[in-house]
């Protein structure tokens, strides 16, 4: 068995540097990596948040009340900048480095001191990014897309385009890692077809990754030399094209969006079969789907421009292929159904988070099909609809797969189970007002209001009202988490037992909990009853 | 049964195969067949390769997208 490969490390550190800073600054572990990047997501997650309460604080009634245009402007463009980049991403890079040694069978990643150097580049980042909101002429306003010529204005863009080239060196180091750690690092009959879906997920997504984020380099800095360096590639006046730049981002945005959910989507995979006690329904067609809408993602990225002026042929084009993921999408949704129908479900907190992912991820896609019609976007676009629908794909979806992941490894990573009671209070509380946030948005963007302005016509001020309530308790819910992990980390006196959770399968539950600072030294041999997704069949 | 994807150690693994053995014993043998120093050599060689590769990958976009910038600019 693979956990007789580990039983000579019962002590949990040992192995691990006594020093605090040799031991987190200089880590070259998986998992103090891991540890590292998943509290510097929830740190950005926070900062990420008080800026959209500031946000809906100013939603909160029309007119102006809390703050000038300009620094709206600022919170809108920070706020997406800081969740996508600094929290979600991370959140999932952290994920990935802690589990993916451990349901592989590796002792560590692949290329471990690059790992460190990707981890430790994020706070400098940041910190040049957030910088801006200090300086004189304060921080980027032109929105999280960067279009110019919006986006020369104001002196912040060389820090602003410096930081995206630190994140997306970051996350290329990063992905290489994720790459070659689980190409050249399973355990000897770890296959490829015998991985963990959430494996499959990241190794997918880490190629998207290798493919986009240099594109978004090459965007930035075309516009930084366009503003001091003379150059016109997307200026008009000097035979430039301001369309150009939309195109190159979104070749890189619209994947961007399908980095932060397909790692949700093995997340998902992981937690459904564990509580429903079945292996996924469809494994195999799991992991296609995921390789399909991988490849979809690369020919869709006009339909966030039906409204620039398309010649017709491309906007029907980019419709269709658009719609076309809905196809592969509806897989993963119809298996992730089946492999709840007929089993032994129970609903600790991690399971109903995973359910909720369900649900309201698939709304979030419904709203997309139809944002994905090109006559119909032409109404949507711009309005309070998009922003309704995209937050319900991030949030409800990538940031409860992450909270979900969060508490059904929570266990292995601390050596104590959580407080279950805590954990569903967070729950209820993260469901229902996340839906009394996002919900009346569409009914809003319906009725025709603008996104990123700080006043609106009074016609929206109820919903408008709604929304702000529900964002500020959807914020506070989320300080229950924060307790919930404390207490998980520092105070619980629940053990948990190596296999955390009945159902639970695969390698990661087989080393003890909390999961030793060293694992795997000896590749374990892989049991094919062991594995998530029992036997594969030909 | 499913298909034997090659993995990292699984030219080593062939090399090893003692394929006299019963399958139970031939599969609870096979991690003694493998030298850990083996499997090491042959993880890093492949990790640095397969890093080199990747990275390139990674370069040439980045320059693809700068020469389309300057083509349709």
């Amino acid at each position: 068995m693979a956990h007789a490969a580990t039983h000579d490390h019962h002590d949990d550190h040992h192995g691990a540097p006594s020093n605090f800073f040799v031991r987190w600054c200089m880590s070259t572990n998986h998992k103090d990596i891991g540890t590292l990047y998943l509290v510097f997501s929830l740190l950005m997650f926070f900062i990420g948040g008080s800026f959209a309460m500031v946000i809906r604080a100013e939603l909160f009634k029309p007119g102006m009340q809390l703050v000038q245009p300009y620094f709206f402007n600022e919170m809108t463009t920070m706020h997406a900048l800081v969740m996508i980049f600094g929290a979600v991403m991370p959140a999932f890079v952290g994920l990935g480095n802690w589990m993916i040694p451990l349901m592989i069978g590796a002792p560590d990643m692949a290329l471990p001191r690059m790992n460190n150097l990707s981890f430790w580049i994020l706070p400098f980042a940041f910190a040049l990014l957030l910088s801006t909101l200090f300086l004189p002429g304060g921080g980027p306003a032109g929105g999280w897309t960067m279009y110019p010529p919006l986006s020369m204005q104001g002196e912040s863009l060389a820090y602003v385009v410096f930081a995206v080239h630190l994140m997306g060196i970051s996350s290329i180091m990063g992905a290489i890692n994720i790459i070659a750690t689980i190409l050249n690092m399973r355990a000897p009959g770890m296959d490829l077809l015998k991985m963990p879906v959430f494996v499959w997920s990241w190794l997918i997504t880490a190629f998207l990754l290798i493919a986009v984020m240099p594109v978004l380099a090459g965007a930035v800095t075309m516009l930084l030399t366009d503003k001091y360096f003379g150059t016109s590639f997307f200026n008009a006046a000097g035979g430039g094209d301001p369309v150009l730049f939309q195109h190159i981002f979104w070749f890189f945005g619209h994947p961007e969006v399908y980095i932060m959910i397909l790692p949700a989507f093995g997340l998902v995979s992981e937690i459904i079969p564990t509580f429903a006690r079945k292996p996924i329904f469809g494994y195999k067609a799991m992991v296609f789907a995921i390789a399909s809408i991988a490849f979809l993602s690369f020919i869709v990225w006009a339909h966030h421009m039906f409204a620039v002026g398309l010649p017709l042929g491309g906007e029907i084009f980019f419709m269709y292929a658009t719609m076309l993921i809905a196809v592969p999408t509806g897989v993963k949704v119809f298996n992730w159904v089946s492999t709840m129908w007929g089993g032994s479900m129970t609903f600790e907190t991690p399971m109903l988070f995973a359910i909720a992912f369900v649900i309201l991820f698939t709304i979030g896609g419904f709203s997309g099909l139809m944002l994905a019609l090109a006559p119909a976007d032409f109404q949507y676009h711009d309005s309070y609809f998009v922003v309704a629908h995209f937050h319900y794909v991030l949030v409800t979806g990538a940031v409860f797969a992450i909270i979900a992941g969060t508490y059904y490894w929570l266990p292995k990573w601390t050596g104590h189970m959580y407080s279950e009671t805590w954990g569903k209070i967070h729950f209820w509380n993260s469901v229902v007002w996340v839906n009394v946030l996002f919900f009346p948005q569409h009914f809003l963007g319906l009725a025709g209001m603008p996104r990123r302005i700080p006043d609106y016509n009074v016609a929206f001020a109820n919903f408008n009202m709604i929304s702000s309530i529900g964002g500020f308790l959807f914020g506070a819910s989320q300080l229950i988490f924060v307790g919930v992990i404390v207490h998980a980390v520092w105070f619980s006196k629940k053990k948990a037992p190596d296999r955390a959770w009945e159902g639970a399968k695969g390698l990661e539950w087989t080393v003890p909990s909390p999961a030793p600072f060293h694992t795997f030294e000896v590749p374990p041999v892989i049991h094919d009853e062991e594995l998530a997704h029992g036997h594969v069949e030909d | 049964m499913t298909k034997n994807w090659p993995t990292a150690t699984s030219k080593i693994e062939t090399l090893h195969d003692r394929s006299g053995l019963a399958p139970g014993r031939a599969e609870a043998k096979r991690m003694k067949q493998t030298s850990r120093p083996v499997i090491e050599e042959a993880r890093k060689k492949g990790a640095r390769r397969t890093a080199m590769v990747v990275g390139a990958i990674a370069f040439a976009i980045f320059l693809l997208s700068l020469l389309q910038g300057l083509r349709y600019s």
